[in-house]
């Protein structure tokens, strides 16, 4: 992924205690030149999206969360989906996302 | 307290031709041998009710030599740890059963959250901690950052501290930590399964005791009680009063980031969904009023005959793991007449016509 590669990314996080549907996203062309970097690396770092698009994830117990990562960028485009507890290769992404900023329901 | 095994319970998993009835008499009467392949056979069911009748059953085959517990001795058995913002289990211990109070707000909203919890359940139906063993009960707080949840995770609660823009700390609110512990209840009585119909009633049930366990604390009747979960999780700014309401399910909240709250409170409004793992904190609306309904139709507090129907609903051995709402009413209208006679029976009928229902 080239330095300057404009990447978006937005995380649907769903079940939960709440039930809720939260959406978050990044886009590379609002952030500060080191952060976007970080975020090519994270999203660079992702297992490969599968070649058919997949059903949500399973939760893993009862009010645990999934999640559905879309990720839009030359080269690499496609939704993955997780469920808790998160594999290593998502982990900090999905970390940076939960706090990145809110978007509308249902969008 | 349950102590008697089930032998007359029909399997609902059986692994084997042999009857778990059967494989129990071998267990009490059979040969070292013979009790060890049943032993085997038996534990090859991984389902928690199996398990502990199989446990009660070498109880049973095993000569008495200690007496029973004194009741002194049950209690919540309380442990918080603190996670301190990673996502690690259990963390570093900040309270212990007796333990005087800490700074820590959360810490000590998990301990009396448990608390209040194993009392509901103990004073109420005698049910000893989540598995009716005395299981001690390990809670942690401050788990990872921002984390917007709260959990049972088979072992033990986990609490996360929210992330101040949509939700609160996940310790605020009673009913949040009786659901979450009800989820421990109903894996290890039904094992309802987390999808469609019976993940739905999975998350109802956690919704009804979760919010019994605030009526209980506060000694409020059915038409006292506010019958939202919840509430006080909402951060400030969110348009709304709680997560879900159990009395008039679809007027929890709306709000432009969180979405409207879209629980149906009818059978006709059932929403087919792949998220959600098909909707089961959407779908729960309707088993929800339909507790409304029975709870505020008998009057008075609602764990003393809505509760104890469902109760006893949840620990019945006919009640199946893929359990349709249909099949779950017809059990609660069979437990009301046991318990209540033929008029508690058609006080839950008509709590479950109501919502489209038909038993």
């Amino acid at each position: 992924m080239s330095d300057r590669e404009r990447v978006r990314v937005v995380l649907e996080r769903s079940g939960g205690f709440a039930g809720r549907t939260i959406r978050r996203g990044l886009d590379t062309d609002d952030l500060p030149d080191a952060e976007a970097e970080a975020l090519r690396a994270l999203v660079g770092a992702l297992p490969a999206a599968p070649a058919h698009a997949a059903g949500p994830a399973k939760a893993a117990g009862p009010d645990r969360f999934t999640y559905a990562v879309a990720v839009d960028a030359a080269g690499h485009q496609g939704v993955h989906h997780f469920a808790d507890p998160l594999p290593e290769a998502a982990k900090s992404l999905i970390q940076l996302l939960s706090k990145a900023p809110l978007l509308p329901a249902h969008g | 307290m349950s102590l008697e095994p089930r032998s007359t319970a029909p399997a609902r998993h059986a692994p084997c031709a042999v009857p778990p009835n059967v494989l129990e008499r071998i267990i009490r009467n059979g040969t070292t041998e013979q009790r060890d392949w049943a032993l085997s056979t038996l534990s090859l069911d991984a389902t928690a009710r199996l398990t502990r009748t199989h446990n009660a059953a070498v109880a049973l085959a095993r000569p008495r030599r200690r007496p029973a517990p004194a009741p002194a001795a049950i209690g919540p058995r309380r442990t918080i740890a603190d996670a301190e913002g990673r996502e690690i289990l259990p963390g570093v211990t900040v309270r212990t059963e007796g333990a005087a109070a800490v700074e820590d707000v959360a810490v000590n909203e998990a301990y009396d959250g448990l608390g209040a919890t194993f009392d509901f359940f103990w004073s109420t139906y005698a049910r000893n901690s989540i598995d009716d063993e005395g299981l001690p009960l390990l809670a942690t707080v401050h788990y990872g950052d921002h984390y917007d949840n709260a959990f049972w995770d088979g072992q033990q609660m986990v609490f996360g501290d929210g992330d101040g823009e949509l939700f609160n700390r996940f310790t605020v609110s009673l009913d949040i930590i009786g659901h979450e512990l009800a989820h421990g209840v109903t894996e290890d009585e039904a094992g309802l399964a987390y999808l469609n119909q019976p993940g739905a009633l999975n998350e109802s049930v956690s919704d009804v005791f979760g919010s019994l366990v605030k009526q209980h604390k506060l000694d409020q009747k059915a038409e006292d009680a506010d019958w939202l979960i919840g509430g006080g999780l909402l951060a400030p700014g969110v348009q709304g009063v709680a997560l879900r309401s159990m009395k008039a399910p679809g007027t929890a909240f709306d709000d432009p980031v969180l979405g409207k709250d879209d629980q149906p409170d009818h059978m006709s409004r059932y929403v087919y969904t792949s998220a959600d793992n098909g909707g089961v904190h959407i779908n729960s609306g309707i088993p929800n009023k339909a507790f409304y309904n029975v709870a505020t139709a008998f009057g008075g507090h609602a764990w003393e005959k809505a509760g104890k129907i469902w109760y006893e609903t949840l620990r019945s051995p006919v009640l199946r793991t893929n359990a349709s709402f249909r099949s779950f009413a017809s059990i609660t209208v069979t437990q009301a007449r046991t318990l209540f006679g033929s008029d508690g029976a058609k006080t839950v009928q008509e709590g479950w016509r109501a919502v489209g229902v038909r038993v």
